[in-house]
């Protein structure tokens, strides 16, 4: 199926990517050869009801129990900005003006 | 007596627990070694302080005569995937590059109590997504058989550690044949464990139902003695199994062991010389009373799409995590809302092949397209692990080349990511039907790069694997392949 750089802008949104223009066309381009190869799935002949793989391991299950886990200030260590508790972020709530 | 870095990781560990030569001794000459072949690229952070601290912290234990454990004194390189307390971990990525993880993953504690002496952190394709080690942002990585040829990848840097004689041992991690193909490109022995065996805590995720990490070593007894130190239950991976590993080292026969030749696994795009390579192998093992059987999967035909499709959705999900907030990059955004530092973050952080993974795997989950995609894909891998699971009923390995054609040049595919992708055509129905691989060197082209074959068991089947395995190793002629030595 085509995939134009309208596509690839949609899908980087829902992504949370940021691409650039001249980006968007070589990725597309790229894309569409790519989304071309595995259409190729849609030959393959598989019964109505065939299952669909999740996972492998169905031996290991445990129980919910507390344990120790990261310090605070190790948790914080790498957080490209922090005070002395949270992780920081730019504004999320503006403000009510009125 | 054969240089240090010469020897076998088995041999290592004898001399040092002899005091015939001390850990620290063993370190520098592998320090040294890595420092001459600085150029070659397999290393991101190397660490000779660390080490030579280790190394005399190992003495010291011996001296007052403990045992250090299985891999006393060995030095081992790690991938730059696997979480390490005391050394950087970037997966190859701007994204994590400022990144010390909080704690070490559950393998690099087991080669800490084994005794081991880390060396460092290799170089990787970023988030292990590629094959051929170029998509490192940080060094291009070289085959050190032929330097303008590429080692392979994701675990380039593992594989061309340990052909080189930097390490005797290295951990990688295959998602898709990443640590099989740069084994064969490289000359070395390397194995994917069956999916469970090893646990992944600490193991920077890329896709999940598939990423396994795995040894790679000069020799099968090397590797199967790593695989032995860091496999087994750990509950911090809900995946890792509960059985127990079994010994690997021990030899036995392998009369009446059968050899499946999955044909669709010797068809078109297979170079004659490999081809002739893998034949000659099987030839040696019938010879030794392994039995050939033809056989047939046909849905392994699929396996690329089935693969670039499941990689890339479970990676898009798992990369969602690269935020800039709780670590590693964030973009310097002014007055950016969280959602535009977010994006800009990513955009910034992430190299063009992790991005186009990431497209092509919210494209495949995207509403509208995920039934055809997503939903297809899990369909048809399923179908192919009952189609493998049934022809392992008839025979107890199957034998196939590692990849169609031996190490190819720097540069040579990295602007056709499709061509990229298909080198990974025998490698990928392993990781999708959760099966343990090996790749072992079975003689070289006439240009001189290693050729890999690859021994395929049925799940938890590795003592088979390493029997075969060990014997064509004691059969070939050319089954240890140093790469030309250079000037120091």
């Amino acid at each position: 199926m085509p995939i134009d750089p309208g596509e690839v802008r949609r899908l980087a949104r829902l992504a949370r990517l940021r691409i650039e223009a001249d980006e968007a066309e070589a990725l597309a381009r790229d894309l569409e050869r790519v989304v071309g190869y595995i259409d190729s799935l849609a030959d393959v002949a598989l019964p109505e009801d065939a299952d669909a793989l999740t996972y492998f391991s169905s031996d290991v299950t445990r129980d919910d129990h507390a344990g120790p886990c990261l310090d605070h200030d190790e948790a914080l260590a790498n957080a490209p900005e922090h005070d002395d508790a949270f992780f920081l972020v730019p504004k999320i709530v503006e403000k009510d003006e009125a | 007596m054969s240089q240090l870095w010469q020897m076998s990781a088995a041999s290592l560990v004898a001399a040092v627990r002899a005091r015939e030569v001390s850990a620290l001794e063993v370190a520098d000459a592998h320090i040294e070694r890595a420092l001459t072949w600085n150029d070659l690229g397999a290393f991101l952070h190397l660490e000779p302080e660390m080490a030579r601290r280790r190394a005399r912290a190992i003495d010291d234990r011996l001296a007052r005569g403990e045992d250090p454990g299985p891999l006393t004194g060995v030095p081992v390189a790690l991938k730059d995937n696997l979480c390490t307390r005391d050394m950087p971990t970037t997966c190859g990525s701007r994204i994590l590059e400022t990144f010390v993880p909080p704690y070490d993953a559950h393998v690099v504690e087991r080669l800490r109590q084994a005794g081991a002496v880390l060396l460092g952190k290799t170089n990787l394709d970023e988030f292990s997504m590629g094959s051929s080690t170029e998509n490192s942002a940080f060094r291009l990585a070289r085959n050190p058989h032929r330097l303008e040829c590429t080692p392979g990848g994701s675990s380039g840097g593992s594989a061309a550690a340990v052909a080189a004689g930097l390490a005797p041992l290295a951990l990688g991690s295959d998602t898709g044949g990443s640590i099989r193909q740069p084994a064969a490109f490289c000359g070395v022995v390397g194995l994917k464990p069956s999916y469970g065996l090893v646990s992944r805590y600490g193991l920077i995720a890329f896709a999940s139902s598939l990423d396994q990490i795995g040894p790679l070593a000069r020799g099968v007894d090397d590797a199967a003695l790593l695989l032995e130190a860091v496999a087994g239950h750990d509950p911090r991976d809900a995946t890792s199994s509960c059985r127990a590993v079994p010994p690997l080292r021990a030899s036995g026969s392998i009369e009446g062991l059968r050899l499946g030749l999955p044909r669709e696994f010797f068809g078109d795009g297979l170079a004659p010389e490999v081809a002739a390579a893998v034949e000659r192998a099987k030839s040696l093992l019938v010879d030794q009373g392994a039995r050939a059987v033809d056989v047939s999967l046909p849905l392994t035909r699929h396996a690329i799409a089935v693969y670039y499709i499941v990689a890339p959705s479970e990676a898009s999900s798992n990369l969602a995590r690269y935020d800039g907030v709780r670590y590693g990059l964030r973009a310097d955004g002014g007055d950016a809302s969280v959602d535009e530092m977010l994006a800009t973050t990513r955009g910034e952080g992430f190299g063009r092949e992790v991005k186009r993974r990431i497209l092509l795997g919210t494209f495949s989950l995207s509403s509208g397209y995920h039934d055809a995609y997503y939903g297809r894909a899990q369909k048809v891998r399923a179908a192919m692990r009952r189609e493998i699971e049934e022809v392992f009923l008839h025979v107890d390995l199957l034998l196939t080349p590692t990849t169609p054609t031996a190490a190819f040049g720097l540069g040579e595919k990295l602007e056709d990511p499709l061509a990229m992708y298909l080198s990974d055509v025998l490698t990928v129905s392993a990781n999708l039907c959760g099966v343990p691989a090996l790749s072992l060197p079975c003689g070289r082209t006439a240009n001189g790069l290693p050729i890999g074959l690859q021994l395929m068991a049925p799940r938890f089947g590795e003592e088979t694997l390493f029997r075969m395995a060990r014997a064509y190793e004691s059969l070939a002629p050319d089954a240890s392949l140093w790469p030309p030595e250079r000037a120091a």
